[in-house]
């Protein structure tokens, strides 16, 4: 074989696709909100994902990063994203103001499999900044209820102040179709009436699960998954119905420049949504 | 920031030669654009109308040798958001903290006598870490221009800037070089932060280490490698030492053990 | 298509290679690499192999994707910068680095293509030139699927049979160069096709070094993962990168923004080679590093290279060029581990 492959200009992969910050404001001391609608009208509505995918936004002179997409694709047109102020891009990133340009590539990656969690109970477990990515599949399964049986959230941070998307949550609560615990680690506040303690604790609150029709589904710092997933297997809930949405080094996102290779798998393009059996098999996952 | 929003930007000298300082004015073309871009509240060597209050980002340049230098760091270190150790001497300690403390108290025996010192008193020369914490390095003997520049850049841009953790190896192969260690020449580039454009070995010159030890280095490799080659050892280890400063004092310390038995 | 091409006639071929840019070894100290024919009398074929492989010429250590400015209302501009070179030539490409390039094919295509490596891939043609003896006591290409005469991603293949080449063209591209110099090109007489058939036949039967039962190490290496044989390879390595900058197959890259000045945004983006050997590659931002100690990023590469490749292509990602086990300062050898891999229990 002898380069047959023609790419025309409107094909290339590496160009980002100009987008404007329509809001950003603090979630936490070092995460920063971000919605984002893509310049050019039509395609911004016919931006198409799936929950748990990411997209890699460009900031001109700084570069580039991914980040998981926080909104949920039943509510197009706008992409909403929770960034931490952590390196380079991240840091120009905090810089932009409303209506300043940045550059987007995407969607890619594998979503959660929401045509097979249909009918199922959720039970969604977040921890620190693995409300970013995970709040996309609550908020799908939650626009789309009649779709899935019980939802249930778990969400630990390490201080109220941490707590990504307290607000939006606490009203959630208010919703009788929906399961929410919160606790943090520690209370500094004084005014906190949600649990304390690790996420983990909040295991023994769930009461009637059924493992065959249950769907675990978890993100957060790597130290988490560990306990996490020793719950969710005390649960007896299937091996490939855990699932867990990783972080990696990424730098093209297309799957050619190895940086986020593990065993025979590309993050970018079989990821970043794993089951536990991949975490099994793959062993650098993570 | 001051009133016209510009960074306030400190530049000091310790212990050293100044050159990190000098590198700065020696970017001719490049000089009016700094000087617009900043605010340059302190530059002993280009100003005289110095002011030491709040800044911003400070670089230092040098490592402490006395008393009255470790008061002088930890002063910068309080007043400014955003401490850079400019060139190898503050980064490792340079030269001048090659030196075991032994070897140090012997010298200053040597050199002063029993010469007492009024206005301050002298320290073992170490980097500029051992007292403070620093926010970012920049090695180099002189640092680089072009390093420097990009440095600079980012920091006006408020982005970090960028880090080097490799060695000099690195851009000696996107040079073409040929590996010198593989003609049996003694380089030090495994062990040395790149950042240089590995100057030296483009032009069939060893590297001698002059940007500083590299993170990870793999010291006993290198110096099994050179053993191996059949090279004084004690002339490597002084080359090694070099423009390590304090940093490889640890692995030459299990030397002076396993020969005093 | 089957020629004989007097080697002394080589010079005149290649000057009636008009519309080409060729890309040819050189000497350069000790070693050879290549670089841009200016004059056609000076290209010899002479030599062994070069230090770096000829993928930099298709897929180069560095390259601009796009150039961005910030214009007067504040809005950054990006400009895509596709590079469109003028068809080239490289020649004397020994069918290691040949084959290598075929895996280049395979990892820069799938579903998404890039159009940065395929715009100078197809307008390249390959002058590949077979192995009498091996260009390097390391080489062992046969053990991975190889052979010193192999034809895989060449347009042309020319076989040293002392005075002349025998000079087969593989496809259209290959043809059209022999085209443009139909007069030094003669038909092989049946005595040419023999000796040609026992230079193939003996070089073969040259190479030194070799591994007995490499297809073994795919499934040993899948039960190896925790295997103390990795920190044992990895306690010399001294983190310089060599092997996998001159390996011909390696193709991990980084991308970047360069930035040209510190007052309004002016740069480029840029895709530069990189390497799993170092610390930095799989560093998250949160400062969580998966392959945080040399062991386990010398274990990535022989297992991406032996293992992983090989469950996705089909083909071990190693062409048996031997450079890595020549250059290595330390003396790792990629056939000593995988000869390790095969003996472990």
């Amino acid at each position: 074989m002898n380069g047959t492959q023609k790419a025309t200009k409107s094909d290339n992969p590496f160009l980002p696709e100009p987008a404007r910050i329509v809001r950003t404001y603090p979630l936490t001391e070092d995460v920063n909100f971000f919605q984002i609608r893509i310049a050019d009208m039509e395609k911004a509505l016919g931006f198409s994902y799936q929950t748990g995918q990411f997209a890699m936004m460009t900031v001109l002179g700084a570069g580039e990063a991914p980040f998981s997409i926080s909104s949920t694709p039943s509510r197009p047109g706008l992409l909403e994203f929770c960034i931490r102020k952590a390196g380079t891009v991240t840091n120009a990133l905090f810089n932009l103001k409303e209506n300043d340009l940045v550059g987007l590539r995407g969607p890619y990656g594998t979503g959660f499999p929401v045509d097979k969690m249909q009918g199922k109970d959720i039970i969604i477990v977040m921890g620190g900044l693995g409300a970013a990515p995970l709040r996309s599949v609550l908020l799908y399964c939650l626009d789309n209820r009649d779709q899935f049986g019980r939802v249930i959230l778990l969400h630990g941070a390490k201080r109220p102040a941490e707590m990504l998307f307290l607000e939006e949550q606490l009203e959630l609560k208010g919703r009788d179709d929906l399961e929410c615990h919160l606790t943090v680690d520690s209370d500094d506040t004084g005014q906190w009436t949600e649990g304390t303690g690790v996420v983990t604790t909040l295991f023994p609150k769930l009461e009637g699960i059924d493992p065959e029709n249950t769907f675990g589904l978890v993100c957060g710092p790597p130290i988490m998954y560990k306990f996490v997933l020793q719950e969710f297997l005390k649960l007896d809930i299937p091996k490939d119905q855990i699932l867990m949405t990783l972080e990696r080094r990424m730098k093209c996102g297309v799957g050619k420049c190895g940086h986020c290779a593990i065993d025979y798998i590309y993050t970018c393009l079989d990821g970043p949504v794993f089951s536990y059996w991949d975490v099994i098999h793959m062993r650098e996952l993570i | 920031m001051s009133d016209n929003n510009k960074l306030k930007i400190g530049i000091y000298e310790l212990t050293g030669c100044a050159g990190d300082a000098l590198l700065i004015l020696d970017c001719e073309m490049e000089l009016l654009d700094i000087f617009n871009a900043v605010d340059i509240q302190s530059f002993l060597m280009a100003k005289s109308d110095n002011i030491d209050g709040d800044l911003d980002v400070a670089l230092v340049e040098g490592s402490v040798s006395t008393e009255r230098e470790i008061e002088e760091l930890k002063d910068i270190r309080k007043r400014s958001s955003i401490v850079v150790a400019f060139g190898l001497c503050a980064t490792v300690g340079g030269i001048q903290a090659r030196f075991s403390e032994e070897e140090w108290t012997q010298n200053l025996k040597e050199v002063y006598g029993d010469t007492e010192m009024t206005h301050t008193k002298a320290v073992h020369s170490k980097p500029i870490d051992a007292y403070i914490n620093v926010d970012f390095y920049l090695p180099g003997c002189p640092v680089g221009k072009d390093q420097f520049l990009n440095f600079f850049t980012r920091v006006v841009q408020g982005a970090p800037p960028e880090s080097y953790p490799v060695p000099v190896c690195v851009t000696c192969k996107y040079n073409e070089n040929d590996c010198l260690l593989n003609k049996g020449i003694p380089c030090l580039g495994p062990l040395t932060a790149d950042g240089c454009g590995s100057v030296c070995p483009n032009h069939d010159v060893p590297c001698y280490g002059c940007w500083g030890p590299a993170e990870g280095a793999n010291l006993t490799s290198e110096y099994h490698l050179l053993q191996e080659k059949g090279f004084d050892i004690e002339a490597i280890k002084k080359r090694m030492s070099n423009y390590s400063g304090s940093k490889f004092q640890e692995f030459f310390e299990q030397f002076k053990n396993k020969e005093s038995k | 298509m089957d020629k004989i091409l007097a080697k002394k006639s080589l010079t005149q071929w290649l000057k009636k290679l008009d519309g080409y840019d060729i890309y040819a070894p050189f000497p350069q100290d000790d070693t050879w690499n290549y670089d841009l024919v200016t004059d056609p009398a000076k290209v010899s074929l002479d030599y062994l192999n070069t230090a770096q492989a000829p993928k930099k010429i298709i897929f180069p250590q560095r390259e601009v994707f796009l150039e961005f400015a910030r214009t007067e209302d504040g809005a950054p501009q990006m400009t895509e910068t596709l590079p469109d070179p003028a068809p080239f030539i490289v020649l004397g490409v020994r069918p290691c680095d040949a084959k290598a390039l075929t895996q280049h094919d395979m990892v820069f295509a799938g579903e998404y293509t890039d159009p940065y490596y395929w715009a100078r891939r197809d307008k390249s043609v390959l002058v590949g030139l077979g192995c009498a003896t091996p260009p390097s006591p390391n080489c062992f290409c046969p053990t991975v699927d190889g052979s010193p005469h192999s034809k895989q991603g060449l347009d042309i293949l020319l076989t040293d049979m002392g005075a002349n080449y025998y000079v087969e063209a593989l496809t259209k591209k290959g043809e059209k160069l022999l085209g443009a110099a139909k007069t030094l090109f003669k038909p092989p007489t049946p005595k040419d096709k023999q000796t040609k058939e026992k230079v193939v036949k003996d070089a073969a039967k040259k190479i030194q070094r070799q591994i007995k039962n490499l297809a073994e190490v795919p499934p040993k290496l899948k039960g190896m993962f925790e295997s103390e044989l990795w920190d044992q390879e990895a306690m010399s390595c001294l983190r310089c990168g060599i092997c996998t900058y001159l390996c011909p197959t390696c193709h991990c890259f980084d991308i970047s923004d360069e930035v040209k000045n510190a007052g309004a945004v002016q740069g480029e983006r840029v895709r530069t080679w990189d390497t799993c050997q170092f610390p930095d590659f799989t560093m998250h931002s949160s400062g969580h590093n998966p392959r945080s100690d040399k062991a386990s990023r010398l274990r990535q590469r022989i297992f991406h290279k032996f293992q992983y490749f090989v469950e996705n292509h089909k083909t071990y990602q190693c062409t048996g060029c031997g450079r890595c086990i020549s250059l290595c300062p330390v003396g790792i050898d990629i056939i000593e581990v995988l000869n390790k891999v095969i003996d472990h229990a």
